[in-house]
Order: structure tokens, then sequence, then C-alpha cells
């Protein structure tokens, strides 16, 4: 059998060249010489005999010209063939190519110069390497991001399909870890030389832009090597393909948030774009244009030079009550992935807190501090309820749970809490008068692995007065306390505290003391706990004049405030699951109580999905919970989230996904680290191939020279006839 | 007042004239053979001998010299008589044909034919002539009188108006049967065209007609060097003198195939005009007129020597 492939088969559109000899031909304005003539006879006899032959000639000479073209333009387009015996792998160098193609949004960069992006270059080159193969061997593509690492798994030896599967991979919107897809390709390698015999050589190339972040987790912390780039080596050979381009103009938006200037449950916001300039070849300022809803609202200006960040940020007033997002927009430059973010929230910020008494009255204040009014506008909905019927409660239908003087919690209710932070709820907590301090420290995690919050609870005991005169409240430089910083005269340092539990906080910053007393005791924590943040209240909030009061938190003024500039943090943090990195696959936990339903997402790209719930057990609580996964949020935008029951609309809202910002800044990894662990190969090869195989033949220079000699001919026949004429001339002269 | 064509320079005259004095003998004898045949035994003086050869008459066989020498010598006989020379001048529109900056096969032809009168009128003979390429327009009677050859120039000059009414294909073998008419008397007759015709037979039918009536006919073919060695190539459109054809031809291809049909027309014109007992001269435009006719008089020469 014989394989015939190009090494250039683009060139072969070159043929179209072919048709300008044959329009020559056809379409030729022939202008006649005027000649009066005596013997006319003769020519008329002549042209009668000679007419045909002389239509066969000038076919003839044109099907040599477009003969003489062909032949070049084959030439160019380096066709080559292989002879084998018989179809799978008779002349294969035995050889499982294993390519690797960064598919990271970084990839999307264009070159200031050619305007080919990095993805391009890569998609060429790999076309280019799979091309040159020998017959019989195989290939397998992965790539590098964080979605569809698997464009062909299992082996293929059809060379034309392999190039189609390439010139399909999309750019991701993502970063990149080669880590992960080594590993991945080492497991496609080992499985192929298991189940083909012929296989026993393996060659993993990487076609990437040589972005640090790829490279880092690979290349180990301390710079040695992981054991996947052993693997690799034992099974064959690691080559890098260098596609990396020269960007003119980079900036980013790294980060879109929304703050609550009015506070948490005002209708006002303000939305914050920060962006850093990573290259800036060109002078001018930068625009950036602002989206409320899909609907264009301004576009602003900035000066920011390479290497520069800077912060803008917009009023955005009168938005009608709840779900809304704003997109900024950057101007276009050459990575396009990161000019434009988006930011999911509401307006005024909508809180469900369920309140659980652990005495009478413990949560009165909670109550009257989130739900100062009873207008039916007010975002904040509560539902009271009782120690006893906390277990009962399904979780998922709050956003904030506020644990008032409860005296310990039942490792059921430790998971269910937790869980409750991880998926991004917020937790408020004071501690009863009897309280079981183990329990306690369990909810904290401080013998549970992995879920440690850096508090550890202590005894119960008074405050310690001096002379009569009680210790002060302090305010901290916690965000939380701003407010008060701003206001010295707000009075809540002079918050009666009569007695707290000693909390001791860890200094490793993950738990944050808002206010303290003088001597130093802390009195309200925040902590960042899984995706929610946990409130620490070392006092209760009691209202009443008991002797046995703890404070009179919950009666003093600062109280209503204090709630809500903590709502107001917790929401301009972006805890809420509404706002997320696209690639992280979010998880929803949906209540069960709400009976059947189904899931329609409506993606950046305007198609709609339909989930299914899924039924899983919770892993830390052992409780079932129904799921559905948004496993198709691979696109940045605003995703359109609507729950059905019985097609009915029962609920709906907004989730954004962002890219995560992390390649941007073009930190290229040190070549000379590469090498010690792969060939490399130079950026400024107009090629990449693999190795030759010897019996492999190119007919360039074969067909090259058919075409010069076709020309010899077809200059030989034109300057025969014109020697005969030059001769007759001569004669005749 | 006559004017002469404008290749009978004083030069080619005077080259003429120079031949006629040089080769005098050349040239009587040349006329002399040329009607000898028809007028034998009008008037004989001795002029020389020669060697027999087989096939002479015996008659003409000088005894007295063999009873001397042994040898057998004819006698030859100079005649002097008063000859009739006709020239018969083509005027078709195809002689008018000439390559740029060279003579039309008219002007040569015309020069030509006074050259020819010139020598009959030295010579002391008739000359005449008529013009024609459908009919036989214009007549010129022989005679021998000294200011022939003024009224010869004035009479070819008129040929030049000749073109004004042609018809699509001229016959000139009519213009032949129609001087066959004319000549009362035996007379040299020179015929002088280009003969392209696409009927040689037609043709060869007025040269039969003035054979028949004992003219002693001679064709000088009048061709353009250019008709013969076809020097075109390329795109060429070639508008027919006569007939007013067109043919829009790539002239480097039949090239070759034109100059096979030319030359096969002249062999079987020159062919035909020998088995009809006439004579056939090809006088080509750009040859120098002395040359030609030098060139001519000594093969007509070489040919009665055998």
């Amino acid at each position: 059998m014989i394989d015939f492939t190009f090494e250039s088969p683009e060139r072969l559109w070159w043929s179209f060249l072919l048709l300008i000899p044959i329009v020559l031909h056809l379409w030729r304005r022939r202008r006649f010489r005027q000649q009066p003539w005596a013997a006319m006879h003769f020519i008329l006899q002549a042209v009668q005999q000679e007419v045909q032959k002389a239509k066969l000639r000038n076919l003839m000479l044109m099907m040599l010209r477009v003969l003489i073209l062909a032949m070049f333009f084959f030439a160019v387009s380096a066709p080559s063939t292989g002879i084998h015996n018989s179809g799978f792998r008779s002349l294969s160098s035995g050889t499982h190519h294993v390519l690797i193609i960064d598919a990271s949004y970084s990839m999307g960069t264009v070159d200031g110069a050619s305007g080919k992006s990095a993805f391009d270059k890569a998609k060429q080159r790999a076309t280019a390497y799979v091309r040159s193969l020998p017959t019989g061997d195989v290939v397998s593509i992965l790539t590098i991001g964080e979605f569809r690492q698997k464009v062909i798994a299992s082996p293929g030896d059809d060379m034309q399909q392999v190039i189609t599967a390439i010139q399909d991979i999309p750019v991701q919107a993502s970063g990149g870890d080669l880590a992960p897809v080594l590993e991945m390709g080492v497991e496609v390698a080992e499985s192929s030389v298991r189940s083909h015999q012929n296989l026993f050589y393996t060659r993993f190339v990487v076609f990437t832009d040589m972005q640090r972040n790829v490279w880092d987790k690979v290349l180990g912390a301390e710079g040695d090597p992981e054991e996947v780039i052993t693997q690799a080596k034992k099974l064959g050979d690691l080559s890098i393909v260098d596609c990396h381009v020269d960007p003119l103009t980079n900036l980013a938006i790294r980060d879109l948030t929304v703050r609550y200037p009015q506070g948490a449950f005002a209708a006002d916001v303000k939305a914050v774009a920060e962006i850093d300039c990573y290259y800036k070849q060109a002078g001018g300022k930068v625009g950036i244009s602002w989206f409320v809803d899909d609907e264009f609202v301004i576009r602003d200006e900035l000066e920011i030079e390479a290497g520069e960040s800077a912060t803008i940020e917009i009023p955005v007033s009168n938005l009608s009550t709840g779900s809304h997002q704003i997109e900024a927009r950057l101007d276009d430059d050459s990575l396009l992935m990161d000019n434009s973010r988006w930011v999911a929230f509401d307006s005024p910020a909508r809180f469900r807190v369920l309140n659980v008494n652990g005495s009478q009255n413990a949560s009165k204040a909670v109550s009257l501090a989130l739900r100062p009014t009873d207008s039916p506008d007010w975002p904040v909905f509560i539902h009271t309820i009782d120690e006893i019927e906390f277990e009962q409660q399904q979780l998922e239908d709050f956003d904030v749970l506020a644990l008032c003087e409860l005296n310990s919690f039942s490792d059921f209710n430790v998971r269910r809490v937790q869980g409750f932070l991880n998926q991004g709820g917020v937790v408020l907590i004071t501690p009863g008068s009897e309280l079981n301090i183990d329990s306690f420290n369990t909810l904290y995690g401080n013998d549970l692995d992995g879920q440690d919050y850096g508090i550890r609870w202590g005894d119960i005991r008074p405050v310690l007065r001096e002379m009569m005169a009680a210790p002060k409240v302090l305010v901290t430089n916690h965000e939380i306390g701003n407010l008060f910083q701003r206001h010295p005269d707000n009075g809540i340092s002079a918050l009666p505290v009569y007695h707290l539990v000693e909390l001791e906080v860890a200094a490793d910053r993950k738990s944050d003391i808002v206010l303290e007393l003088s001597d130093g005791s802390p009195l309200m924590i925040c902590t960042a706990a899984g995706k929610g943040h946990l409130l620490t209240f070392s006092t209760t909030f009691g209202i009443g004049q008991q002797e046995s009061r703890w404070s009179d938190f919950g009666a003093w003024p600062s109280f209503l405030p204090l709630l809500h500039e903590s709502m107001k943090y917790i929401v301009e943090q972006e805890v809420r699951t509404s706002n997320v990195h696209v690639g992280s696959f979010p998880e929803r936990r949906v209540s069960m109580q709400d009976g059947p339903f189904t899931v329609t997402v409506q993606g950046p790209d305007g198609q709609s999905t339909n989930y299914d719930l899924e039924f899983a057990r919770d892993e830390l609580s052992g409780e079932v919970f129904a799921y559905w996964w948004h496993s198709e949020f691979t696109l940045p935008g605003v995703y359109y989230v609507s729950y059905q029951s019985e097609e009915q609309i029962i609920s709906s809202s907004i989730v954004v996904g962002n890219l995560a910002v992390t390649e941007s800044n073009h930190e290229l990894i040190d070549q000379a680290v590469l090498s010690e662990i792969a060939e490399t190969s130079n950026d400024n090869e107009q090629e990449t191939v693999a190795p030759r195989m010897t019996n492999r033949h190119e007919w360039f220079r074969e067909l090259l020279m058919a075409a010069l000699g076709l020309l010899f001919l077809e200059t030989l026949w034109v300057t025969r006839d014109r020697q005969v004429s030059r001769r007759r001339k001569v004669e005749h002269g | 007042m006559t004017s002469l064509p404008k290749s009978l320079d004083p030069q080619t005259l005077a080259a003429l004239d120079g031949l006629t004095v040089r080769s005098r003998q050349l040239v009587e004898g040349l006329l002399a053979g040329i009607h000898r045949s028809p007028f034998r035994g009008v008037s004989v003086e001795f002029a020389e001998h020669r060697e027999y050869v087989p096939g002479d008459d015996l008659r003409h066989v000088d005894w007295k010299v063999y009873g001397r020498t042994d040898k057998l010598y004819l006698k030859q006989f100079a005649e002097e008589t008063n000859l009739h020379c006709v020239l018969l001048l083509d005027t078709s529109a195809s002689m008018q044909y000439g390559a740029t900056g060279g003579l039309t096969k008219l002007e040569y032809a015309q020069c030509l034919a006074v050259a020819f009168g010139w020598l009959v009128l030295r010579n002391g003979d008739a000359i005449g002539a008529g013009l024609g390429n459908d009919t036989l327009s214009q007549w010129l009677g022989a005679t021998s009188h000294p200011e022939q050859l003024d009224r010869l120039i004035a009479f070819l000059s008129s040929s030049a108006e000749e073109n004004s009414s042609l018809p699509d294909v001229p016959d000139f073998s009519a213009v032949l049967s129609q001087a066959a008419d004319r000549l009362s008397q035996r007379s040299v007759v020179y015929v002088i065209s280009d003969f392209l015709t696409d009927d040689v037979a037609q043709l060869m039918k007025g040269v039969q007609r003035l054979g028949a009536a004992g003219h002693d006919v001679t064709l000088l073919q009048v061709l353009d060097r250019e008709e013969l060695v076809f020097p075109f190539d390329g795109d060429v459109q070639f508008n027919g003198l006569e007939g007013g054809e067109i043919a829009r031809v790539d002239a480097t291809v039949i090239a070759d195939r034109y100059q096979h049909l030319v030359a096969e027309f002249r062999e079987a014109l020159e062919a035909q005009t020998r088995n009809l007992g006439a004579e056939y001269e090809l006088f080509v435009t750009d040859v120098n007129l002395k040359t030609a006719l030098l060139t001519y008089f000594q093969r007509l020469h070489a040919k009665r020597s055998l």
C-alpha cells in the first residue's frame, strides 16, 4: 500500500492559478496584424489543411503550460509517499505520540506582528507534526485547561481525523496546569502499550505558550520535577514546542465587586473594577464600558501604563428589587478573554434567616436588628424556631443561621452547620449560659480534621471591673468596624459586658477579631469558613434586666448597625455562590422539601441545558441531599437559572462565571529550566516535524525537476516556432 | 509625356545597353532562336559551324568541311527577319502586391516589359503589347518604329489604371484567347503575370490557344519574395487583393503548408506550360532586373546550345 501525504497541503490552494493559462487560452484577445495579400488561394487552402493541427497544437501548448504549473504547485505542497505491505503499522516506528495542546486562555493571545494567536500557532504546528508522522504511528490528543482534556484518548492512526480534531479544539476560559494532564497522558500511554503490542515508545509533545503557571506544579516547588515527569520519560521522551507570541497590549479586569455604600439593605450599590495593565505599547487612555442587566450604562476612560494597576468604580442607583448583574468590559486588546467580567448581586441584599432560640427570647435581638420593620419590602425574612426544632429544618432554605444561646450541638448538627458554611452560608453564634465547651470546640473543628476555624472555646467568666470601671469595648481595624471607626462617638465602647466565654483565637488570621474588650478578651470574631462566614460572639444578646445577663448588647444602639455592617461585609466579600469562577463546576445543593423539580440553565451562548436532580449523601453530615451539578459551566458570562416544578417556574436566580485571571501577565517559564527535563524546539522554526522515517520518500525535488523539464520543453517548442519564422525572414531578407 | 517605371532608371538602361553591346551576339541569337522555328528559310546568312551531334538535321551538314577534316560540322545561320514580339501584361489587382519598400509585381512587370521592348527594338524588330486582367482591354500594335519604345512605356504606364473595375476572380486565360484572335501573324508572345489562379487548367487553355495559332509563347511569372517564403509569424489578417477575401490565421502554423502549396503550384504551372511547348520563367521582384535578365538569357542560351 502506498501512503500519500502532503507536508503543506494548504499550498494546494495555489492550484487555482492553473485556471490562468486555461482562461488566457479561452479568453485570449488576439490582435491580428493587417496584411494585404495576393495569393489568398494558397492561404485559404493552407488554413483548411492546418486548422485542426493548429487547434491541436494550441491545446497541447496550453496543456503543457498547465502541466508545468501543476507540477510546480504539486512540488511546493511537498508530497511524500511511504510504502508498506499491510495496513496497520507495518512501517510504524512503534511510537505513540501523545500531543498535549495548551488550551488555557492565554493561548488566545494574538501576536502583535502576525495577527495570529498562540493557539493558532500551536494548532498549526501540531498539524504539521501529525502530517510528518510515519504511517502506523498512533496519536492521542489531550488539552491543558479545565475542560475536555481528552480530545482523542484512545490512540488513533487516522491522521486526517486527528488533524480535524486538532482544528476543532477551542481555547478554554480557564488557566492551565500541565501536571494533571501529563498524568492523564501517562495513563493513556501505559494503557496503549498494554493493548497494542506493536507500540513500544511514547513521545509526549507539549504545544504551549510557555506560561509559567502551566509548569509550576510539574516542576515542583523546590525545582525538582514531579514524579510524573519521571514516569513520562520511562515511557519515552518529552518535547516542548514553544508557541508563545508577543502581544501588543494586554489589560485585564482582575476583579469586579459590588459595594453597598448605604448598607446591604439599601438599593444603591457601587461596582468596583480592579484593572491590571500588563502590556501597553501605545499611549493613550483605556476605555471601560459598563453594562447593568445587559444594558449599556456608561463608558469610562482611565490612564494606566504597563505594570500598573488601577481601580475604577461606578455608582448604580434606582435598581429594582431583585437579582441584577453588572458587566465591565475593557476595550479590545491582544487577549480578549480577560477583558470582560461580571458580578451578580441582589439589590437590596436579601437574606433568609433561621433564628434558633437556645433560651427564651435569646434571638429576639437578632430578629429586631435584621428586620427592624414589618414592611413587606424589607429584604430580610426571619424564621424563628426553638432549639429542639433545629434538626428538622432544611438549612438549604436559609442564607443566615443565627444560633443564639445554644448550649451544645449534636454531631449531626455539627456536620450540618459545617456543611451549611461550606456551601456559603452565614452562621452567627452566641454561647448559652450552660454551654458544653467540648461540643462548641467540636463545632469549631478543633477535634475534626480540616475544619479548623482557628477559635478555641474556653470557660465562661465574668468580666472583671477595676474600681467599678468596666473595660471598654474596642473596635479593631476589621472592615466590619469601619463604620464605628469613622464615627468615634458611636457609643459602642461603653457597651456593658458582664460575662463572656474565653475565646482563644489562632494567629493565622483565618479568624479576625472585630470587637474586643480593653482587657484583651475577644468579643466578636469574623471567620471565613468554607464558602461562608462565621460570626462568633463571646457574649450573648439577651434583652432584659436580669441579674444573670451577659451583656446589654441586644439593647444597645450599636447592635443594629453592627449586624448590618456584618451583613454588608459578607455580601461584599462575594462569598455568595452566585459569583464563581468558570471551571469550578459549582455544586448546587437544593432543598428536597420543594418536591421534584428540574433545573434549566441558560448560558451566555444562549443555549439552555436541563439538569435533573441527583441525590447524594453529604460526607460530613451523612445527610442525603438533592444536588444538581452545573457541568456546562465553561464559558464566562451570565447564567440564568430557573427551577421548574410541573412546568411552573418556582424560582430563578443569576449565576455569573468569571475567568480566573491567572495567565494574563504572560510570565514565561525559563527555557533553561525546561531544557533539563525536555527537548524544547525553537520558536523560530517554521514547521514542527516528527522524527523522520527513512522509508518515506519526498517528491519535491523530482517534481520540481519535472516542472523545469517541461518548462524547457515549452521554451524549446516556442523557440522553435520563432526560429522557423526568423529563418523564413532571413531567407526573405 | 511618357514616364518610365521607376525601376527602369538610366543605370538599368545603361546596364541593358552594356548587356546588348557586350553580348549582342548572345541577345540576337536569343531572339533569333526564339522565332527560328516559325520564320525559318526567309533570309538565311551563315554564322558559324558547330560539331554534329546525333539527331541533327543532316541537311545542314557542311560536307565541304567534312571532306577537308573528316569531321561532321553543321552550318549555323543567323536569321535576319522582321520579328514580331508581343508583350501581354496582367493588370489584375493581385499584381499590385509588393513588399514594403520594394516594387509591386506590376511595376516589376512593367520594367521587364520595357526591357524586352528595348531589346527587341534595338534589334530592329517590331514590338507590341496588350493589357488586361479579365479581358484584353488595351492593345498596342507591333511596330519597329524607333518611337515605339516611348509608346510602349506610355502604354504600360496606363496599366496602373487597369484595376478600377476588377471582377472578383479575373480570368486571365480570356486575355490570352483574345490576344490570339488579335494576332494576325506569327509572333513571339511574352505573357507577364503572377498567374495566381486556382484554375491552372483554364489558364493553360489560353496558352494552348496561342500555341495553336503558331505563336511562340513564354510565361514570365512575376512573384514577390514574400509570396514564396511567407516570412510571417503570429496572428495575421490577410486581406485578399482580389475578391475581398479575409483570412485570420496564425501565420506560424500555416507557413510550411503555404510554402509547400506555392512550390507545388509553380511546379505544376511550369510542367504544364512546357507540355504545351511553351516556356516558363520565374522573376522575383527583389532580384535586380539586370541580374534577372542576364540569368534568364544565359539559361535560355544554354538551353538552345544543347
